[in-house]
């Protein structure tokens, strides 16, 4: 069967993404994650100081800030503050820094589908930038079924016509800093389990595990990506301080 | 956290003419200016400070007592990712002021041509929103507001509307798609200068960086175009200043105003080039070369595409053929396009050429005006083109170019498209593998990665564009028709 999408791509392949990091002078760390058409910046400031009833003796408070790119925030914005505060509570190291605020502040800069993903991911690079002690990254994609079809990374078009619609999100790969000498079976030991899945419309339970399947492909792919494109920029700054 | 730098530090250096960051007081930091996909979007840094400003249109009812003029709406975000003192929520006394000078220089100085909006008097008006978000604070939110408000007006295109029904009072908005949008009228560009004082006033600076404005008694913006109109004065703070310091500053700012200006506008004009060949690209877009869906299938992607490849064509006939101007601008880009094909690509062509059905012909033919008798070739140079718009790859520039070259002639020879032939088809071989080889000497980032951030693709497009241009010249030169 050929499968028709509007941008040409096929069901399993993936925007090109860009990642810019620390573009914000001001931020302790920022990151611009774009997929094509979908861009979002992401902005950290943290640990900070916090103060009232809203500190957590316990631990840092995490909370994040959704504009979007006109009008004032509504509940779909709360929605996606909301969704995006509990994963990001899963990566980040709270109980490192008691009694702080973490602020994560994104800013979509152009919508053509899959901006919470896109969001997700930036928040992730833009913590990274901050240097918030982080437990691992977090890659996320979204998949559309429609006719029991799986389209991975949907643009606005697509994802006006479907029939589900799921947002998923999943461990990146850990990176062990020693050799993992006969330490797993498996030749990739990435942590296995989702993080955060949001779905929209119906889903029988096939296209479900079905997409679960293909999006946790992707999203190897996707901390791939983030991962080095860390590294490069890590290089860069090595060879800055070196030279 | 930045430290407050101390006062006396700052005064001190600047009564020798030293500012914090190394400028001369009355010299202003240089900004860049990037346009977004869409229409209507731009970014501007000037020095730290990074403002992206939204411009968005709908048809609203007018004001009842200006029945004929359109809406304009300015809304300006302090987003706290600017900095961390900034709230959310209802915007504070500096982004109120920051809306009601850009307003007020738009609206009221009768910038904006408000009476061009109105679609059906008193029933209904373009409402047009400007929304500024401040990404990050670097000092002097005001001026940079002013030009990225500026640049996304200048981008944004209204969608076009006629009006229909019995009663002639209904309004129908055409898609972008079937009709193309119209640009606004802006009769000139009000661009802002704002000039800091320190001291009793005597100490002035014009563009205060972050640190500059912790420290500085008062604020004078003046908001003038290149005609030397002043279309907003406005000063703030405590410290008074002497009259004859306001006229120092009107002149420094109209002598400034120029510069800015042609920048500005030269910004534009470089997105409205890159923007015609995006447009005429989205017509190819099942032949993307990034894809690697075409390696697995593409057999299967060419033959369901047939009907839409004839389906895109003839609307690329019907959008260039309401607008001639558009035509042969994309004629041009056409030619430019065709330097960057793959060879992956001419592998596709020479298989796919046998596939095209006779229902393609026929809007290529319009397209390109050739004569009738010359078919086959015609089908040749548009399939071509077809193929060559979206090749990213410079790497394989030089031999596919060449091969492309040699083929691109004797098309022409045999059927000599009228439009065509005035911009670059009799092109000579060495030539364009010369400009093609300083092309990609060029240091430009490897068109293989994708550009890290939209500053060096449109700097990639820039100088792309220009190098065109160049070879179009140098070519019209050769071959004067």
């Amino acid at each position: 069967m050929v499968h028709d999408r509007p941008d040409g791509r096929n069901p399993n392949q993936l925007r090109p993404l860009v990642c810019a990091r620390g573009l914000l002078h001001r931020a302790d760390g920022s990151a611009r994650w774009s997929q094509d058409n979908t861009i979002v910046i992401a902005a950290v400031y943290g640990p900070k100081a916090i103060s009232g009833r809203r500190e957590n003796p316990a631990r840092a408070v995490l909370e994040v800030i959704w504009k979007p790119k006109m009008g004032m925030a509504g509940p779909s914005e709360r929605e996606a503050e909301f969704i995006l505060k509990r994963t990001l509570e899963y990566i980040v190291l709270t109980a490192m820094h008691p009694n702080t605020a973490i602020s994560v502040i994104i800013q979509v800069v152009s919508d053509d589908g899959g901006a919470l993903s896109c969001a997700m991911n930036a928040a992730c690079s833009a913590l990274v930038d901050a240097g918030i002690p982080l437990k691992g990254l977090i890659a996320v994609t979204c998949a559309v079924d429609k006719d029991g079809v799986i389209y991975l990374d949907p643009i606005n078009k697509e994802e006006k016509e479907f029939h589900g619609h799921a947002c998923l999100v999943f461990p990146g790969k850990p990176m062990s800093s020693f050799a993992p000498a006969g330490l797993a079976l498996d030749s990739e030991p990435i942590e296995r389990g989702i993080v955060t899945s949001v779905t929209k419309g119906i889903l029988s339970a096939e296209d479900y595990l079905n997409c679960l399947e293909r999006s946790r492909a992707a999203s190897v792919k996707i901390a791939e990506f983030a991962r080095s494109s860390l590294e490069k920029a890590q290089r860069g700054v090595e060879l800055v301080v070196a030279s | 956290m930045s430290m407050t730098p101390s006062t006396e530090f700052l005064l001190a250096a600047l009564r020798e003419d030293q500012r914090l960051d190394g400028r001369k007081p009355f010299e202003s930091r240089s900004f860049t200016v990037d346009f977004g996909r869409e229409d209507g979007t731009a970014e501007v840094q000037l020095g730290q400070t990074r403002i992206m400003c939204i411009v968005t249109s709908q048809l609203s009812q007018p004001y009842p007592d200006q029945p004929n003029e359109g809406i304009l709406m300015v809304y300006t975000e302090f987003s706290p990712m600017a900095d961390s003192n900034f709230e959310g929520g209802r915007p504070g006394e500096s982004a109120t002021e920051v809306e009601r000078l850009i307003k007020r220089s738009l609206r009221d100085s009768k910038a904006l041509d408000m009476e061009s909006l109105c679609v059906l008097a008193g029933k209904a008006v373009w409402s047009i929103r400007v929304d500024i978000h401040v990404i990050d604070n670097g000092g002097n939110l005001i001026d940079a507001a002013s030009i990225a408000a500026l640049a996304a007006l200048l981008s944004f295109r209204v969608p076009e509307c006629s009006i229909a029904g019995a009663e002639r009072q209904d309004v129908i908005i055409h898609a972008p798609e079937v009709r193309e949008p119209v640009p606004l009228i802006i009769h000139y560009l009000p661009i802002a200068f704002t000039f800091g004082f320190f001291g009793n006033g005597e100490l002035l600076v014009i563009d205060p960086s972050y640190k500059e404005e912790l420290l500085m008694r008062g604020r004078l913006t003046i908001i003038l175009n290149v005609h030397g109109d002043i279309c907003a004065i406005q000063k703030g703070g405590s410290v008074g200043i002497n009259s004859c310091d306001i006229l120092r500053c009107l002149q420094i700012a109209s002598a400034k105003v120029e510069d800015v200006t042609s920048f500005l506008r030269k910004a534009v004009e470089d997105y409205e080039l890159e923007r015609t060949q995006r447009r005429v690209k989205k017509q190819y877009r099942l032949f993307d070369a990034e894809s690697t869906a075409l390696d697995i299938d593409f057999q299967g992607n060419y033959f369901v595409k047939d009907d839409t490849v004839a389906n895109m064509l003839n609307a690329l006939v019907l959008e260039s053929s309401s607008d001639d101007s558009s035509e042969t601008e994309d004629a041009v880009n056409i030619s430019e396009c065709q330097n960057l094909k793959s060879v992956k690509q001419e592998e596709m062509k020479a298989q796919k050429l046998p596939e095209l059905e006779p229902p393609v012909q026929i809007p290529v033919q319009q397209f390109f005006s050739v004569r009738t008798d010359q078919r086959e070739d015609v089908d040749e140079l548009s399939m071509d083109i077809v193929l060559s718009l979206n090749a990213h790859d410079f790497e394989d520039v030089q031999e596919s170019a060449a091969r492309h070259v040699h083929s691109r002639c004797l098309v022409s020879e045999s059927c000599k498209p009228m439009s065509l032939s005035q911009h670059n088809l009799q092109i000579d071989d060495a030539k364009l593998r010369a400009d093609v080889g300083s092309l990609k000497s060029d240091g430009l980032p490897s068109s293989r990665n994708k550009p890290q951030s939209l500053v060096d693709a449109i700097k990639w497009n820039n100088v792309k564009s220009k190098k065109a241009a160049a070879i179009k010249a140098r070519l019209s030169l050769k071959n004067p028709i």
